[in-house]
């Protein structure tokens, strides 16, 4: 703490000196907040055309644009879905602050003729880093989705970013695995963002402002995984008034208030709640006692024009009470419960115009129960992250700036499992330290150059320290085209056990499993199509070293760490659990995107190769992983019928919106039998045509057929004054096709002739559903 | 008015082509998966016992109808050898048994030694061959109480809670797995218990796959063989008929282990197939394993 309170200090002298000597620039910086609800505005543009110089706010919504010549200049102040703002200002040698406010621009259609002092999309693009997307909640609720809104899986529709199936929310982001993804709730992480066995993920897309994905070779401000970073910004409130939407599905019914704290800030908070075991679990047989909730509570405290603080509060949980016979004389069961609960306390300080800087405590929770009293089964586990964090930025000018900061990671699990012959008693406690440094340098307008340095120290059993260089390079081709680039190295030191009944497992690097690391490469071109339209294009190559895996035939290699007082082994290593192994993935993505007008969405494509090799299968060879698709196509469009029709209609009192997703993929990699033989399970057991064992064939070498969807949604949206009502209905699925999860083999015996029948087990078939969203 | 014509068109061509292409059913082709003739070795060796009952047959492509009559590789050449004392014995098939055995008395299974058997075939001639080794566990295992008292289904201690049949025994020296086997004596319709805790069943038809509710395997790993006692329970989820039951219990070699932990297991809950853990050496399949092996019994009253 000592080295970075010292770091602080001398580059405020630094600025002070700067500023001191400058004379006749000036600093101009400030905050960018949405007018109606004061939310601030993450990636908006601030851009002094006269100067060609700019800057984005950042996740605060603050910007600096450093060095300003002394005179009369115009501020532009641009950002999707709202109108351009332009402000005379004079920099006369003192710095200046601003708060500027941008009002929503409801007659987005007009916004195809492109003004004279809107910043141009190629801009937008240049600014954004390379293999980031941005969704705001309303691009989110857009996507037509499986009964609820989604925000995993609207990221599925992108490019690059696959699921295993329609029952898994879990992204694949390039070849890598969930696991490989950093989730972040306003800074907290979040380590199995699953609700319903992972259907569902755990974010609640009402109280979402932004988020932020980074599909790879990111800065070196982030760290920790291996493939992604998925940063959810929530709602900070409504600072102006009192706001709500209330949301009723067939699964739920949630509801997101907002309102002001008069002058000290504003307060959001959403709850959500699935009711199929108040109503369905309890009219039909066999439909288990399941639901869950989850809510979040945030406060944006502006404490002087200077700090800012935000406190963070989400939890949730899932509950399954499983009974086999509810109408047997005793009847038995199970339970189940998990579920997430983070907390942080941000503070956001500008120790002047130069230096902005964050501080977060953060607190993240998972947890999960089971308890199968019949057969003396019992589980829980949890882990635990408490996190210190700093993040500094430093201005030096306009063209050059900063990065800096630190993290203290505390971490802390237990799985305790009780078996009617024997247990799991695993405790462990972890301490990651990270300190990184990052600098952005515009040597011209043309040129971006930003280079970082992380440095990791793990501590576990075995200790490990990484130092993860990074590099990203922009560069603007034309008055169309910018070209990017973008490398680094990159480290994790936990690992994730995958449990499809079950809530997932974390284990953490230490003497059995080393931290895994990446090393990514990604190059793309971003063109502005038709003053309009986004496209991009990505090529990546990622390799992966020390990458672990659950051992399917675990069971046999795990051995009793002592024994309890019946004599029944007590486990308390997680030795034998986990594979490990190498790997990489190449590809190329094609994204053209729009995000102004009366159609709007993405279509995308993905041409990929994963390959793995893991140490003990497939005889060592290479083998392609079941997210291994070679090719996919997403279209997503939402379309407002009204304004399609008539471009210059204003906003009326009620509109449609037709909402379509198309996914088309290559099937994905199984591993089937390839023969049958007789076989006894013991060795008494009678051996006949019925004791068929099946042994698979070689790794993943069949494809699945190939796996197609169209979804649809249409929204029809009545304004009652303040008031909307949008009452939906939405058809997953709507080809009703029978996209093949796995097979299933059944043996057929007739005297002493076997056969096996073949049946697909499949995906989700088509599935509509009804719902209303209420505004006000 | 034109525009808007041409876009509706093209609108509908886009929709109509999603449509057809999202659409019908896929069909996997399980012909992809390449059939690779293996030789099955299925047997296991006791301890103070001839070497009887070696199934060697040959595995089957999936998909076909198979006599498993037509399987059995009887002019296979399979020799079991006694490593230690470094001897050989040729191994007779036996058409009655429709398996492998060594007829002589000069061969007998000794706890604590290592056995490895050869085998090599013709399978669709082709001259395959495979091995494996077993080392046989150590004497010493037992059960104490070979007769448990008779039970009601479910039945209540004096606090209301469901009472167990409790196997105790004493483990054998340095083997940490044990197989339990656990069959009734009579299994059909007329013993099934329909009133069961877990499933609803018409009791006025006779479940499907009677056999899949008969014979359970259940495993004890990792326990304390050092201890002088350990304890097996019977979960009433692994008893579905009233009557007699014969409960085995196997000390297993890793071999044996091994096999009856992976092997019925090798599809995962995501629908994927990978290898159960199979100590055989060249172009086989299976498992030849050793155990040492007692019964007890025990009986549910309707």
């Amino acid at each position: 703490m000592k080295l970075v309170r010292f770091i602080i200090l001398i580059f405020m002298l630094y600025s002070q000196i700067i500023t001191a000597q400058s004379g006749v620039s000036a600093t101009i910086s400030g905050f960018v907040y949405d007018k109606s609800s004061g939310e601030a505005l993450i990636g908006a543009s601030v851009y002094i055309k006269s100067l060609s110089l700019g800057a984005t706010t950042n996740l605060s919504g603050y910007f600096v644009i450093p060095n300003v010549m002394a005179g009369r200049q115009s501020l532009i102040v641009s950002y999707i879905g709202y109108k351009t703002e332009t402000i005379e200002l004079n920099a006369g040698g003192k710095n200046k602050t601003r708060e500027i406010l941008l009002e929503p621009d409801v007659f987005q259609t007009r916004e195809v003729v492109i003004k004279a002092d809107s910043v141009r999309t190629i801009d937008k693009l240049f600014e954004k880093p390379i293999s980031k997307i941005e969704l705001s909640a309303r691009q989110i609720n857009n996507v037509p989705r499986v009964i609820e809104a989604d925000l995993l899986r609207a990221l599925q529709t992108l490019p690059g970013i696959q699921s295993l199936s329609d029952f898994s929310s879990a992204l694949y982001i390039r070849g890598g695995t969930p696991d490989q993804n950093l989730y972040l709730i306003d800074g907290s992480d979040v380590y199995n963002p699953e609700h319903a066995f992972g259907l569902f993920s755990t974010f609640n897309t009402n109280a979402i402002k932004k988020v932020e994905l980074s599909k790879g070779g990111f800065g070196a401000e982030y760290g920790g995984r291996l493939s992604s970073i998925l940063n959810v910004t929530n709602l900070d409130g409504n600072r102006n008034r009192f706001k709500g939407d209330v949301s009723v599905s067939l699964l739920s019914a949630s509801t997101t208030l907002q309102m002001p704290l008069g002058s000290l800030g504003s307060l959001s908070g959403s709850i959500r709640r699935t009711y199929l075991d108040q109503t369905i679990a309890k009219m039909v047989d066999g439909i288990p006692g399941y639901y869950f909730y989850d809510g979040n509570l945030k406060a944006f405290l502006d404490v002087s024009p200077e700090n800012k603080i935000v406190i963070s509060f989400y939890g949730g949980q899932d509950k399954l009470d499983y009974v086999f016979d509810k109408k047997a004389a005793s009847p038995i069961g199970f339970k189940m419960d998990w579920g997430n609960t983070t907390g942080s306390i941000n503070w956001k300080t500008i120790f002047n115009p130069e230096l902005f800087a964050n501080f977060w405590v953060t607190a993240s929770r998972f947890s999960s129960y089971f308890n199968f009293d019949e057969v003396k089964m019992k589980e829980e586990n949890e882990i635990t992250d408490l996190t210190f964090k700093g993040s500094l930025e430093y201005y030096f000018s306009g063209q050059f700036n900063v990065k800096f900061g630190f993290e203290e990671k505390n971490l802390a699990g237990f799985l305790a499992d009780k078996f009617s012959d024997g247990s799991v008693d695993i405790s462990k406690t972890r301490k990651h330290y990270t300190g990184y440094i990052a600098t952005n340098w515009r040597p011209t307008e043309l040129w971006d150059i930003e280079t970082g340095l992380r440095y990791d120290y793990f501590s576990s059993e075995k200790d490990y320290q990484n130092l993860d260089p990074r590099l990203s390079l922009k560069y603007r081709l034309n008055e169309t085209t910018n070209l990017k680039f973008s490398g680094g190295i990159y480290h994790q030191y936990v690992h994730r056990i995958p449990r499809l009944a079950f809530t997932s497992l974390w284990l953490t690097s230490d003497e059995n499993y080393k931290g895994s690391g990446a090393y990514h490469y990604i190059a793309g071109i971003q063109e502005e199509l038709w003053q309009f339209y986004e496209l991009e294009i990505e090529g990546y190559y990622k390799v992966y070293r020390d990458i672990y895996t659950y051992n399917q035939n675990s069971f046999s290699d795990i051995k009793a760490d002592g024994y309890d007082q019946n004599n029944n082994p007590v486990y308390a290593s997680t030795k034998g659990l986990l594979i490990r192994g190498d790997g990489s993935s190449v590809g190329i993505e094609f994204l053209l995107r729009k995000d102004y007008g009366a159609v709007t969405g993405w279509l995308g494509y993905s041409l990929a190769r994963t390959e793995y090799t893991t140490d003990g299968l497939n005889q060592g060879k290479s083998y392609e992983p079941r997210h291994d698709r070679t090719s996919t196509v997403n279209f997503t469009a939402n379309i407002d019928i009204n304004k399609f029709i008539d471009e210059e209609s204003g906003e009326g009192v009620s509109k449609w919106i037709l909402g379509l997703n198309y996914v088309y993929s290559t099937g994905q990699p199984i591993t089937i039998p390839g023969s049958a033989y007789l076989a006894g399970a013991m060795p008494d057991f009678s051996i006949n045509a019925t004791t068929v064992s099946l042994y698979p064939a070689e790794l993943n070498t069949v494809r699945l057929p190939a796996y197609s969807r169209l979804d649809f949604s249409l929204t029809y949206e009545k304004n009652y004054g303040d008031w909307i009502l949008a009452p939906y209905i939405q058809v997953f699925n709507l080809g009703n096709r029978k996209n093949v999860w796995f097979i299933r083999y059944k043996n057929i015996v007739e005297g002493n002739t076997v056969s096996q029948e073949i049946t697909n087990v499949n995906m989700l078939p088509l599935l509509p559903s009804i719902g209303v969203n209420i505004r006000f | 008015m034109y525009k808007y014509k041409f876009i509706a068109v093209f609108i509908i061509v886009i929709l109509a082509s999603f449509i057809l292409s999202s659409c019908g059913e896929g069909t996997v082709d399980v012909a992809q998966s390449k059939y690779e003739q293996k030789i099955v070795i299925y047997g296991y060796i006791y301890p103070g016992r001839m070497v009887e009952n070696i199934k060697l047959t040959r595995n089957f492509p999936l998909n076909t109808s198979i006599d498993i009559t037509q399987i059995d590789l009887s002019g296979a050449n399979a020799v079991i050898t006694d490593i230690e004392a470094a001897k050989s014995y040729k191994l007779q098939f036996n058409p009655g048994k429709v398996s492998f055995e060594y007829p002589g008395a000069d061969l007998i299974i000794t706890a604590g030694k290592s056995y490895r058997i050869d085998v090599t075939a013709d399978i669709d001639g082709k001259t395959l061959s495979a091995s494996s080794t077993t080392r046989v566990p150590l004497e010493g295992f037992k059960i104490y109480e070979k007769n448990l008292p008779p039970m009601r289904y479910r039945e209540l201690d004096s606090s209301g809670t469901v009472k167990n049949f409790t196997v105790n025994f004493k483990p054998s020296l340095n083997t940490d797995f044990y197989a339990v086997s656990i069959v009734p004596w009579q299994a059909d319709r007329s013993t099934f218990i329909f009133d069961n805790a877990y499933l609803k069943l018409d009791s006025n038809k006779t479940p499907d796959n009677l056999d899949g509710y008969k014979y359970r395997a259940r495993f004890l790993m990792n326990i304390n063989s050092q201890a002088p006692k350990t304890e097996f329970k019977v979960e009433w989820i692994d008893t579905w008929f009233y009557g007699n039951y014969k409960l085995i219990i196997y000390v297993a070699d890793k071999n044996f282990a091994d096999f009856v932990v992976t092997n019925q297991s090798v599809q995962e809950p995501d629908g994927n197939f990978h290898e159960p853990k199979i100590h055989i050496e060249g172009d086989g399949i299976g498992v030849f394993g050793s155990a040492i092996s007692d019964t007890a019994y025990f009986q549910i009253l309707r």
